[in-house]
C-alpha cells in the first residue's frame, strides 16, 4: 500500500503505490526477501501428511427454540478458482458471450466434494 | 539544523506560555488516542458481516454478457534481447551447462524518468524555494533463467542525495548556480542472484537434499522491517537465503544470512552519511503462521570508535483481524561501546491499522508511532530520510530534489501518527490520498519538533507509460508558531 501496511487482494497486482501498475523485473534481490517488494503471498498451505484443526462457533441465538440431536456436516470442497476472482477479472470480458454471473455459477457448479462426513454432536 | 533549533529556543521565550501549553495538551491527547486506537484495535474491533446478499445488492454478479476486451499490446522495455518479457510465442532451446542447468538468456533495459516542479514556503527556516528537479533510474536485467539473473543500475542525474536541479526562485538567495547538474555514471546497482540447486541440478536431480539455497552478491538496494530497521539504496553485500522451512509448526519460514562490507550509510541525528569503517552482519527471518506473518531480524554493525558499533533488532506482526489489517513493528538499537551520533540506544514502536470500505477499492489507514529514547536504524541511504516515512505521506520524502517531508521523520523521543484515506477512481487509473498527521516530542532533552499538518496526493495515469503526481501540504510548528506550505507537480515516465 502507499501507506497503511498491507491488505489482501484477489489479484497480485499492486495498484496502490501509483495508478499505473507496470510489470518489470524487480530492481532489488527477490531471493533475499523470497518475494518482490510490494507484493507477497501469505502462505497457508498444508504440508504433506500434516493436519490442521479449524474452530467454528454457533451462537446460542441460532439454536434457540430448537431441540437436538445436532449434527455437523463437514465437506472438503475443491473448486477451480474462488468466485470473487470472477469479479476482479470481469473488466476484460469472457468467452462465449457469457455474463459474470453465468461464469460464477458455472464455477460453483463445477466444485467437487472430495470428502464428506456427518458427525453426531450429542 | 542547529540554526533552526536555536530559533526555536529564542521564539519559545517570547511565546505565551498558556497558549503553547494548550496546544501541547491537544497534540499529546490526539496522538495518544491515535496510538491507542491503532495498538488496541485487535481488542476493540470485530469484523461485521455487512454483505448484502439480496438481488439488488452491489455484490451481485451482473447478468449482462461482457465480450472479450480488445487488449492493447504489452509496453515493451526500451531494449529487449532474447525471450520477450511477459510475451508470447515459442521458447528457444536455451544452453545446457555442464552442471545440468539450462539457461535461456534474455536481456532488457528499463527504468523510470521523474521530472518535477516543486516549491516550499518554509516559515520555520525562512526559506522560500521553487525548483525543477529530475531523476533517471536506468536498469539492465539479464535473465539467465527465471531464478538466475544479473541486474545493473545507474542513476545518472543524482548522487549522494543531490539531484540535478534548476532553481526557479529562492528567497533568500542560495549560494549555488541556478542550474546544477549531478551527472554521473557510477554504478548504483550491480548484483547477481540465483539458486544453488538450479545452477547445479546434477547435485540433486530429485530435489531431496535441500540444495535450493538462494544467494545474492553485489551492490544492491536492501530494506527490512518496512525500511524501519534497514533501508539502503545501494550497499555491497552477500546474502544466503533458505525458504520453505517448517519450523515449530509454522506454515513457512524464510531465513536470510547477510554480510555487507561496503557503502554502508548510517543515520546521524538528521542526515544519513556514508561510514567507510562500517560493515554489518544480519540474520533476517519471515515466518507465515495460519493467522499472521512474523518477521524477526537482528543486525550487528561493526565500525570504528568514531561512529561506533551497535546491535539492532526488529520484531513485527502482520495480520488480518476480521476485515481489518494490522502491521505492528518494534525495532530497537543498542550501542556496543560508547554512544555516538550514529549509534544511540532507542526503541521505536510503529503500528499501521487499515481497512477497505465495503464495495470499494479505497483504503483507510491509521498509523501511529512511539519513539523511546533515540532509535537509530542499522543503515539508511542518503535519500531515505528518517525511520518514520512509513507513517504517512506527510512523513515521507518524495525522493526527488529538495522538497522535504511535511513532518519531520526522526523518531527521537516522539509520539505521533497519521490518518489517511486513499480513494481510487476510473478503474484505479486515478487516485487521491488525503491525510492528516502530527507529532510531539515529549522530552526537552532533544530538539523539540511539535507539529501537525494536512496533505494530499492526486495521481493520474496517462497513456500506457505516464503518471502525473500532484502533491500539496500545509503544516504548523507549535514550537516556533510558524507554518510551512509545499506543492509539487511531477511527471513520471515508465520505460
Amino acid at each position: 500500500m502507499v501507506r497503511g501496511g498491507e491488505r489482501e487482494q484477489v489479484l497480485a497486482l499492486n495498484y496502490s503505490p501509483d495508478p499505473l501498475p507496470f510489470l518489470r523485473p524487480s530492481t532489488r534481490s527477490t531471493v533475499l526477501l523470497g518475494r518482490p517488494v510490494g507484493a507477497r503471498k501469505h502462505r497457508l498451505t498444508l504440508p504433506p501428511l500434516a493436519g490442521r484443526w479449524a474452530k467454528y462457533k454457533v451462537s446460542a441465538d441460532v439454536l434457540r427454540g430448537t431441540i437436538g440431536p445436532y449434527t455437523a456436516n463437514i465437506k472438503l470442497v475443491a473448486q477451480m478458482i474462488p468466485v470473487n476472482l470472477v469479479a476482479e477479472i470481469q473488466s476484460v470480458g469472457f468467452d462465449y458471450f457469457m455474463s459474470p454471473r453465468a461464469v460464477a455459477e458455472g464455477v460453483v457448479q463445477g466444485a467437487q466434494v472430495l470428502q464428506e462426513r456427518q458427525i453426531d454432536l450429542n | 539544523m542547529s540554526q533552526r533549533y536555536n530559533r526555536f529556543s529564542a521564539s519559545t521565550k517570547s511565546r505565551d506560555g498558556s497558549y503553547l501549553a494548550r496546544w501541547r495538551v491537544l497534540i499529546v491527547a490526539a496522538t495518544f488516542v491515535v496510538l491507542a486506537i491503532s495498538l488496541l484495535s485487535s481488542r476493540v474491533v470485530r469484523a461485521q458481516d455487512e454483505h448484502d446478499q439480496t438481488e439488488n445488492s452491489a455484490n451481485r454478479f451482473s447478468d449482462e454478457p461482457i465480450p472479450l476486451a480488445d487488449l492493447p499490446k504489452r509496453p515493451r522495455p526500451i531494449i529487449e534481447l532474447g525471450e520477450p518479457f511477459l510475451g508470447t510465442g515459442t521458447l528457444h532451446q536455451g544452453i545446457r551447462l555442464p552442471t545440468g542447468a539450462v539457461w535461456q538468456p534474455a536481456f532488457m533495459a528499463f527504468g523510470t524518468i521523474r521530472m518535477a516542479t516543486q516549491g516550499n514556503s518554509d516559515g520555520i527556516s525562512g526559506q522560500d524555494l521553487l525548483e525543477g528537479a529530475a531523476r533517471f533510474d536506468l536498469f539492465g536485467n539479464l535473465y539467465l533463467t527465471s531464478s538466475e539473473r544479473v541486474v545493473i543500475g545507474f542513476r545518472p542525474l543524482d548522487q549522494n542525495g543531490q539531484f540535478t536541479r534548476f532553481t526557479l526562485h529562492s528567497d533568500p538567495e542560495i549560494a549555488e548556480d541556478d542550474f546544477v547538474d549531478e551527472l554521473n555514471f557510477g554504478i548504483r546497482t550491480l548484483f547477481f542472484e540465483g539458486d544453488i540447486g538450479e545452477i547445479f541440478p546434477k547435485l540433486d536431480w530429485y530435489d531431496r537434499r535441500g540444495f535450493d539455497i538462494g544467494f545474492s552478491v553485489g551492490r544492491q538496494p536492501l530494506s527490512f522491517q518496512d525500511g524501519l530497521l534497514l533501508n539502503e539504496d545501494a550497499i555491497d553485500a552477500v546474502g544466503l537465503t533458505k525458504t520453505n522451512l517448517k519450523w515449530f509448526g509454522a506454515v513457512n519460514t524464510r531465513v536470510t544470512l547477510l554480510y555487507a562490507w561496503g557503502d554502508v550509510d548510517r543515520p546521524t541525528d538528521r542526515i544519513n552519511r556514508g561510514d567507510k569503517s562500517a560493515s554489518l552482519v544480519g540474520l533476517f527471518t519471515e515466518t507465515d503462521t495460519p493467522k499472521q506473518t512474523v518477521e524477526f531480524d537482528v543486525i550487528y554493525v561493526s565500525a570504528d570508535k568514531i561512529s561506533g558499533s551497535g546491535l539492532f533488532g526488529g520484531l513485527s506482526s502482520i495480520r488480518r483481524i476480521g476485515r481489518f489489517n494490522n502491521t505492528f513493528r518494534v525495532v530497537a538499537s543498542f550501542p556496543v561501546g560508547d554512544e555516538t551520533a550514529y549509534n544511540r540506544q532507542g526503541v521505536l514502536l510503529h503500528n499501521q491499522f487499515a481497512w477497505t470500505p465495503h464495495h470499494t477499492h479505497n483504503y483507510i489507514y491509521i498509523s501511529s508511532f512511539l519513539g523511546l529514547n533515540q532509535f537509530r536504524s542499522a543503515a539508511r541511504g542518503p535519500a531515505a530520510g528518517g525511520p518514520l516515512g512509513q507513517t504517512g505521506i506527510l512523513f515521507a520524502a518524495v525522493g526527488l530534489g529538495r522538497y522535504g517531508a511535511a513532518l519531520d521523520n526522526n523518531a527521537d523521543k516522539a509520539v505521533g501518527g497519521a490518518i489517511g484515506y486513499q480513494m481510487f477512481f476510473d478503474h484505479t487509473r486515478k487516485q487521491l490520498v488525503l491525510e492528516a498527521g502530527g507529532r510531539y516530542t515529549y522530552d526537552s532533552d532533544v530538539a523539540q519538533i511539535n507539529a501537525a499538518g494536512g496533505g494530499a496526493r492526486y495521481q493520474i495515469a496517462f497513456g500506457r507509460r505516464g503518471v502525473v503526481v500532484i502533491d500539496g501540504f500545509a503544516s504548523y510548528d507549535f514550537e516556533v508558531t510558524k507554518a510551512r506550505f509545499g506543492g509539487r507537480l511531477e511527471v513520471l515516465i515508465k520505460l
